[in-house]
């Protein structure tokens, strides 16, 4: 299997009034071909800019981007075209992503139009076939996305999304804004997409039973940086950083007879602005220790799982 | 922590004592452009005293609105109370005087909402903010008010040396805990929190849930948790009521709904969320989507998505029956379905 | 509605489709409709005067002045017997004219002006923003006066005045509706599936803005046609003997005691007309937002 995309030493940086904002930073990960990595991580941890910037919708401010093998980091317009075919996005908000004034056939239409590969009879016949395949009935064909619930709105972004026939697709929260019964059926969606089209899928949210669900891969990440990656069943299996723990700990469970023991987490998220060298959760860690404040890699603890704490050996071997 | 979670069961089976608050066969509507949106198609349920019920559903189901007519929040027009009664310490709160409900609202009753960010004034300091709570039903003089606003700070876990900021200083986990400090700055005797931890990450709703739970238990407060997060459900209440269109369609015990899920909406919920413990390939979501509020089907509300519906389903309205001690259904093929019962967990 | 014209997908037929929607939509406002209805008939009226007018507006009789309104002059005549509603048909062709000629320059240039504020960012916007800064400033009457007393006064001097006055709004509220529109992630999938930047404005920045633009010019047009009014009553806009609006009630001033009907009916013509341009404008605004629900 190879990797689809590959991500080495990114980062993203945002100049603000009170100095720079380090989204995203120093990040280093790849993603095999036809799988789903999940990224997972609280509001402002950089997880959609990260997203935003693999696919270029940012440009990255250091680092390099790697797709299919190739170097993608920077682009003349002729390549970024190319590149945009392959690559795409799905958004969580679907009020804000679709424009108001156009219906759902013209939204749809769009991309295909722009790509100047089909005739004017071509284009309605794509476009009802990419309808048709996210399952929206052929009378939203002249709807507004005002008169679609959220839904069928997610379902209009998706086609768009795979009008190109792209390659990756970044989701950034699609399901978070949706009712739990219509979250069920995008992800069914999302899934049979990715069989029937071999997708792969960078699947962002701060949702852990929805990644769960999804993904194959899992990061998490804090303040910008990754601080634990594995396969999916690890992660539940075997956290092994002290934030992943606290996470998952925190995830409110359906299953009432077995209550967890719940990490409660002291304090909140610090200011990602010129942080700090050294462990960023150090502050709110229960096992921090000075040896903390040197900065933290991301190193290999078993086969496939790798974690960013210097303390990963002692605390993890501790029964904790 | 874990003590904590131990002992909250106990008290939990000890607590059911008298009725706080009953509300029967509520009615609310909407108008809209001449269209008449029935939002609210008689609920009844009863609460008892340090107790917490869990009313889930989704979006536009109704639930906000049940608790907003309570405190009679509800703004007329478009919406109106148009039958039923809330009873609240044997009061019938929808039948008394705007002065006895202005002494009730915030007092007896509070209510904490789902977005902290609008429910803070940013002119006023969060000080301020409380110490009008007080002056409005304590009538404190202003020393005291400081003290007692510290006292709550404190407890929700803010620095009281914060008293004098404004509330974009506070992040916004911090403004739902100030929140929460005005609404039970009044000691009430039932809280009513809509969505309380949606717009919060994970980690900062597990701090404000254990929180909400403590000065629960320390206030022997009731409580209406509106949500639509199971998983919240669960961490918290000790009752729960499924609503769908406008309509309670399963209550009983938590371990009841949890346990023996009978409705076949509430199974479908159950079925539609990820769950963190089992190794499922697929979801099975619930097909279609909630119905209009202004064009109800007839019968039971939920058939047209029903994979058991029946010619019966479809016309009269279908009466809540009891179908195990405790445990209410609002279906005609209740005991069918408890046949073929799948447990969740 | 439209969920019927299934698989009916034609160009022609959607677009048209919007426009009856809006159309459709606008039509349910009774009071935009009336709006509307009175100022087509307004400018008909004042397009066709030369026919409709019973006398030339500048035909005096001096045999005739101050008289009330009576069978032969329905509003009577001024102090120079020149016929009043002859004057208020003919006017309109001057003070119609002014405030549409006006508000269009206005509009046009502040969308412009609004759009690379807004779209641009940077010091483009702040350079451009201070200086619309100072010019709002300066009240729009006063600036207008300003305008007016410099360049002298005369037809089409007042429109360039008004212009001025009124194009920093304009140029605000373009780009304060860009800004918002900015921040919407359809922007980032048009940027994802290749569209131009052409594209981007033209289609999904532009009649997403321009929809505020529309409602604020019908009633810019009003507030432009009260301060070309009033301009004329001072003495700095159209000068007599046109019979603009403002400068007939500029006129009959000095007789409002004695002969009031000298400046009710051009002050009623001039409410009338401004009251349904505001009312057309209040029933656009509803009609042109996708969002709100039918």
């Amino acid at each position: 299997m190879s990797n689809i995309i590959e991500v080495k030493n990114l980062k993203k940086y945002f100049p603000t009034p009170r100095g720079m904002l380090h989204a995203v930073d120093d990040v280093s990960f790849s993603i095999r071909t036809g799988s789903t990595m999940g990224v997972v991580g609280e509001s402002g941890c950089g997880k959609s800019t990260l997203g935003r910037t693999m696919i270029h919708l940012l440009e990255s401010t250091d680092g390099k981007i790697f797709f299919e093998g190739e170097d993608v980091t920077r682009l003349n317009s002729r390549q970024m075209k190319k590149l945009r075919e392959q690559v795409q996005i799905i958004f969580q908000d679907p009020y804000s992503s679709l424009n108001p004034r156009l219906t759902v056939s013209d939204t749809i239409r769009e991309p295909l139009m722009l790509s100047k590969r089909f005739s004017k009879a071509e284009l309605q016949f794509e476009t009802e076939k990419l309808m048709d395949m996210v399952g929206l009935a052929k009378n939203y064909y002249l709807s507004y996305p005002h008169e679609l619930d959220g839904g069928r709105r997610q379902r209009v972004v998706i086609a768009r999304a795979l009008a190109l026939k792209p390659k990756f697709i970044v989701c950034d929260e699609p399901v978070s804004s949706l009712d739990v019964s219509i979250q069920a059926q995008i992800l069914n969606l999302l899934q049979d997409l990715q069989r029937d089209n071999d997708l792969t899928y960078m699947f962002i949210t701060h949702d852990l039973s929805v990644v769960r669900y999804i993904s194959h891969y899992i990061s998490v990440m804090y303040m910008g940086q990754m601080v634990e990656t594995c396969p999916t069943k690890e992660l539940f299996a075997k956290p092994l950083h002290p934030y992943t723990k606290a996470l998952l700990s925190a995830i409110p469970s359906v299953d009432i007879h077995n209550p967890k023991h719940r990490i409660i987490l002291k304090g909140e998220v610090t200011s990602p602005i010129n942080p700090k060298p050294g462990c960023r959760f150090s502050n709110r860690c229960q096992y921090a220790k000075p040896e903390c404040a040197e900065p933290q890699t991301l190193a290999e603890y078993s086969e496939n799982h790798f974690v960013a704490c210097c303390r990963a050996k002692e605390i993890n071997s501790e029964n904790m | 922590m874990n003590e904590a979670l131990d002992s909250k069961r106990e008290i939990r089976s000890e607590a059911g004592g008298d009725t706080l608050l009953s509300v029967r066969n509520l009615e609310v509507i909407y108008t809209a452009s001449g269209q008449v949106i029935r939002a609210v198609n008689g609920v009844s349920f009863d609460l008892k005293r340090g107790q917490t019920l869990g009313l889930v559903g989704e979006t536009g189901a109704g639930k906000t609105t049940i608790a907003k007519s309570i405190l009679r929040i509800l703004p007329d027009p478009p919406a109106k109370i148009v039958g039923g009664e809330v009873r609240f310490e044997g009061e019938d709160l929808l039948k008394a005087p705007l002065k006895r409900m202005g002494e009730i609202r915030g007092k007896k009753i509070s209510m904490v909402f789902q977005d902290p960010m609008t429910a803070l004034n940013p002119v006023l300091t969060i000080g301020e903010q409380i110490e009008e709570v007080y002056k409005l039903h304590e009538k404190l003089n202003h020393q005291k008010a400081a003290e007692r606003i510290a006292e709550m700070l404190e407890m929700v876990g803010i620095p009281s040396e914060r008293y004098n900021e404004y509330p974009h200083q506070f992040s916004g986990g911090m403004k739902q805990r100030i929140v929460i400090a005005m609404a039970l700055s009044c000691n009430p005797d039932l809280l009513l929190a809509d969505e309380p931890t949606t717009a919060l990450d994970v980690t900062i709703q597990a701090q404000i849930l254990d929180m909400i739970y403590k000065l629960k238990q320390e206030h022997n407060m009731s409580m209406i948790m509106i949500t639509h997060d199971l998983g919240v459900i669960a961490e918290v209440c000790d009752e729960v009521a499924i609503v769908y269109a406008g309509e309670i369609i399963e209550k009983g015990s938590k371990e009841e709904i949890f346990d023996y899920p009978t409705h076949p909406y509430t199974v479908g919920l159950f079925n539609s969320l990820p769950s963190l413990n089992s190794e499922e390939t697929r979801l099975k979501p619930i097909p279609g989507m909630p119905p209009d509020a202004s064009d109800l089907p007839e019968g039971c509300h939920f058939h047209p998505r029903c994979a058991y519906a029946t010619e019966e389903c479809r016309s009269g309205r279908i009466e809540m029956t009891e179908i195990r001690p405790g445990h209410y259904c609002r279906c005609v093929h209740a005991a069918d379905m408890e046949a073929r019962q799948c447990r969740i967990s | 509605m439209r969920n019927e014209i299934t698989g009916l997908t034609g160009q022609k037929l959607k677009k048209s489709s919007q426009f009856k929607y809006i159309v459709s939509r606008l039509k349910r406002n009774k009071m935009a409709v009336a709006g509307l209805i009175i100022i087509i008939i307004m400018t008909l009226v004042a397009i066709f005067s030369p026919w409709l007018a019973p006398y030339q507006y500048d035909k005096t009789d001096l045999a005739n002045m101050f008289s009330p309104p009576s069978r032969e002059h329905l509003f009577g005549t001024d102090e120079l017997g020149r016929d009043i509603l002859s004057r208020i048909m003919y006017g309109g062709r001057y003070s119609l004219r002014i405030g549409i000629i006006s508000i269009s320059c206005a509009a046009v240039a502040g969308a412009a002006i609004g759009s690379i504020a807004g779209y641009f960012g940077g010091k483009s916007d702040l350079l451009i923003m201070r200086i619309l800064d100072v010019i709002q400033a300066i009240p729009g009457l006063v600036l207008a006066i300003a305008v007016s007393a410099t360049l002298g006064p005369g037809f089409t001097n007042c429109i360039i005045a008004l212009a001025i006055g009124v194009t920093p709004a304009f140029a605000r509220m373009t780009r304060a509706s860009i800004l918002n529109i900015r921040k919407m992630e359809y922007l980032e999938a048009a940027t994802s599936i290749n569209a131009s930047s052409f594209r981007i404005i033209s289609r999904h920045v532009l009649p997403n803005a321009l929809s505020p633009l529309i409602v604020q010019s019908t009633m810019g047009i009003a507030t432009a046609i009260l301060i070309a009014a009033s301009l004329s009553f001072i003495g700095l806009g159209v000068q007599p003997p046109t019979p603009e609006w403002g400068a007939m009630l500029a006129g009959g001033r000095n007789y409002i005691t004695n002969y009031p009907h000298l400046v009710i009916f051009p002050g009623v013509t001039i409410m009338i007309a401004v009251l349904s341009l505001n009312m057309l404008g209040d029933g656009l605004r509803d009609a042109l937002d996708p969002k709100l629900k039918d």
